[in-house]
């Protein structure tokens, strides 16, 4: 899949991501790939703007941790951000589901 | 300041040294920043060693996996930008009103006491519509700040916008108080004289004047931040 097709969904890939536990930046970017069977092509460096611009929407909160001798900053879906990745699940639904009908010949 | 590539370190290294001078803003949101790459590409480098690479390879590898530099100091920087246009806006709203607020209930109470010391306070015609024009700039400026300030932590595309207007709407009010602030001192000779022993009155002018001067300071740094933000950033040889 092409990285500019992906970057417009990025945030709520992310909000899926940390949907069930807190997760720091690289981690993000793991379980983004995984999820994709390690179709997802994008620049791990992506994740750390995306992460800043979710935390000053107040979507997710960062948090300074120190684990295995290494500082770590891990992420924790909000309520708010459950609220958008709910909505973004809808929206995607029916995009999915307009775009089968248009040009995937899906009745 | 400009960072060049040097064959001789780590590229872990070399990538966080191009990001670092192409980073201006807040001390410790930068450092964060880049401490949070930097754990990052360790990461990465440690899960590339695992999957068999040499060390050499796995920390290009990780380099270049993390993507274009430029870009991503376009898009930090913009978050930099606006932490500290969002400080900006707290600082001179809610410092423009104090000083108002200030100045309304002190400037009587000064010019009272110097009555009641013999004083004989002249009123310039022009003191009350430029104190009008202050009060009109204050109370229009700073919802609009304190708007641009919301639309930033609510709105996650309106960054760029927002900190832009920002600075724009503290140059201006600013600007209208440093003026107005400068003719009502010329235009009030009695000013001075009234000051002259009143303790009160010596805190509320030194107080306006180191306050002015944080705002001005904090004015600023962001129009600074925009103009950096706003230049070219040349892209990885």
């Amino acid at each position: 899949m092409r990285a500019d097709d992906l970057r417009g969904r990025l945030d709520a890939m992310i909000l899926a991501a940390v949907e069930h536990r807190p997760l720091h930046g690289y981690a993000v970017m793991e379980e983004l790939r995984a999820r994709s069977g390690g179709q997802l092509d994008l620049p791990t460096g992506t994740v750390y703007p995306a992460l800043r611009r979710l935390e000053r929407a107040h979507q997710i909160t960062g948090e300074w941790q120190t684990v295995g001798g290494r500082k770590r900053r891990t992420y924790e879906i909000t309520d708010s951000g459950r609220r958008l990745l709910e909505s973004e699940r809808a929206a995607w639904a029916d995009y999915s589901r307009l775009m089968g009908v248009i040009i995937g010949g899906a009745p | 300041m400009t960072a060049s590539l040097r064959p001789d370190l780590d590229p872990r290294d070399n990538v966080l040294a191009l990001l670092s001078a192409r980073l201006r803003g807040p001390r410790r949101m930068r450092t964060d920043l880049l401490t949070e790459m930097r754990d990052g590409l360790d990461d990465a480098t440690d899960d590339l060693l695992a999957s068999g690479l040499s060390t050499a390879e796995a920390r290009h590898q990780a380099v270049a996996e993390f993507g274009d530099p430029a870009s991503l100091a376009r898009e930090l920087q913009a978050e930099l930008t606006g932490v500290q246009a969002r400080r900006t806006a707290l600082a001179v709203a809610l410092l423009s009103l104090l000083v108002e607020a200030a100045w309304d209930w002190g400037y009587p109470a000064m010019m009272r006491d110097y009555w009641m010391r013999g004083g004989h306070p002249t009123i310039s015609p022009l003191l009350e519509p430029l104190s009008r024009v202050q009060e009109i700039a204050v109370w229009i400026v700073v919802p609009l700040l304190l708007v641009a300030y919301g639309s930033i932590l609510r709105r996650r595309a309106a960054l760029r916008r927002a900190s832009l207007l920002i600075g724009l709407l503290a140059v201006g009010l600013l600007s209208v108080n440093l003026l107005t602030s400068g003719l009502m001192t010329v235009l009030n000779p009695d000013l001075l004289a009234a000051l002259n022993g009143n303790l009160p009155g010596l805190l509320l002018q030194f107080g306006s004047l180191a306050v002015m001067l944080f705002m001005v300071l904090s004015t600023v740094r962001t129009m600074r931040l925009l103009t950096f933000a706003a230049r070219p950033v040349p892209r990885r040889e």
